[in-house]
């Protein structure tokens, strides 16, 4: 199995979790503010919002 | 790209026995990127097995843009699978393969008695793909699987549209494809695997499943909230503003997604309206109104000045484009490749989104017809030579 190091942001991470899924092992690098998702509001929708 | 090193699947043998689009979808995938396939039809089956043929009004002579689209870079040859004959060379041309792909309902394979479990003894290394609609258990195996049908039990279809809209799917076969990129993404992931350990495996490709996989996050997120996904048409739950906006002209329109605090600055200073909504949350609560003042602005705009003015700014834009608007951009010409029977001036397919850095791309070949290079097939990958294959048609009717 390979190494990989994930440069992705957003849905870029979609490919390299199917990676993950296959037994890669995968090293996430983010900024120090970290993946604008984790920015998301846990409640999704734009009532949430309001 | 150019370059001689070969595509990463050259010299591995497929056989296709889909139909349909997220068979053959998931094979051309596998032809692309340098697979070396032979589709299998039954001519009297058309339609079923023959992955959309028919004579169509308008002549395209048993290749439909599905097929043309879809079946490049194959040869086909005619085997009937119910009779014996038939049969007997399918499983031999099995044992010469790496990798089986198959879209029928889930128990076909088997009742036809080419099931993984019977070909595995005799080619233990090979990749056997099945790509069910629901899979080859649970309560919906064996049921047929359409588009429209997925994305309707998968909940795609109450996530797509706006509020109060009816449900709502994708056209053009959008689940097939998502279907087929995932089979070929497990594929590629066996081949790999079968490097190191000399064996294949049966894949178990659940349609409904890659299906619902598009909307993971939805449901996770209504599982949390206890409240069904928001159908939010045109808008994000996480920008704001962000829509399809009317421009001037007869349905003219330009798509725009404000990412962040700045972007929202630029555009307000292009509206030249007095209003703030400074933030993101201001900017979700005002949303309606923000619309209209956008509309009041592009209503006098055509699209493309819209984007224009957009993109100098920094802000995510594009115009509506129109099949034929498409077709005459420069984009579009790098997305085309020509077919090799018909040369630069012919009509052209389309490529693969992504190339290999020192590897050509395969020069893409016209979908078959159907049965019409079985003996290629037989000479190439069984070694027959044409006394031996034409004792075969006597024998065994191809």
């Amino acid at each position: 199995m390979a190494r990989i190091l994930d440069l992705t942001s957003l849905m870029g991470a979609y490919g390299t979790r199917l990676l993950a899924e296959l037994g890669h092992d995968v090293l996430r690098i983010e900024s120090l503010k970290g993946d604008s998702v984790r920015q998301e509001a846990p409640v999704l929708g734009g009532a949430s919002r309001a | 790209m150019t370059g001689d090193r070969p595509l990463p699947l050259s010299g591995i043998r497929v056989l296709d026995f889909g139909h349909i689009v997220a068979g053959p979808f998931c094979v051309r995938l596998l032809a692309d990127l340098g697979a070396d396939v032979i589709k299998v039809e039954t001519a009297t089956r058309q339609g079923r097995t023959g992955a959309r043929r028919g004579q169509r009004p308008g002549g395209t002579n048993g290749r439909t843009p599905h097929l043309y689209h879809i079946n490049r870079n194959r040869r086909s040859i005619d085997l009937n699978l119910k009779t014996e004959r038939g049969l007997a060379i399918a499983r031999r041309l099995i044992d010469k393969a790496d990798v089986l792909v198959e879209n029928f309902s889930s128990g076909v394979m088997e009742r036809l008695g080419i099931g993984y479990g019977t070909l595995a003894k005799a080619n233990p290394g090979l990749v056997y793909a099945s790509m069910a609609s629901f899979g080859q258990s649970g309560p919906r195996q064996g049921w047929t699987g359409m588009n429209v049908t997925l994305q309707a039990c998968s909940g795609l279809m109450l996530a797509t549209g706006a509020e109060n809209d009816p449900p709502i799917g994708i056209s053009n076969s959008w689940n097939d494809y998502i279907g087929g990129l995932h089979a070929a993404v497990a594929i590629v992931g066996a081949l790999s695997k079968r490097r190191q350990t000399g064996k294949g495996c049966h894949l178990d490709v659940s349609q409904f499943e890659a299906s619902v996989a598009m909307i993971g996050s939805l449901l996770f997120a209504s599982a949390v909230t206890r409240r069904p996904p928001a159908r939010l048409g045109g808008r994000s739950s996480t920008a704001a503003p962000q829509g399809c906006y009317r421009c001037a002209g007869e349905d003219q329109w330009c798509a725009i997604s404000v990412q962040s605090d700045a972007q929202w600055q630029k555009l307000r200073a292009l509206l030249g309206r007095d209003m703030r909504y400074d933030t993101l949350a201001d900017r979700f609560a005002h949303h309606d109104a923000i619309d209209t003042a956008i509309e009041a602005w592009t209503g006098k705009l055509s699209p493309q000045e819209v984007e224009r003015q957009l993109g100098e700014a920094g802000v995510p834009a594009a115009s509506m484009r129109r099949a034929n608007e498409i077709a005459a951009t420069e984009e579009w010409r790098q997305v085309l490749r020509p077919l090799k029977e018909h040369g630069e001036s012919g009509p052209k397919v389309i490529g693969l989104p992504f190339t290999f850095r020192g590897s050509a791309p395969r020069e893409a070949t016209e979908a078959p017809r159907m049965g019409a290079s079985g003996n290629e097939a037989l000479r190439d990958w069984l070694g027959l030579d044409e006394p031996a294959i034409a004792e075969l048609m006597r024998e065994e009717a191809v």
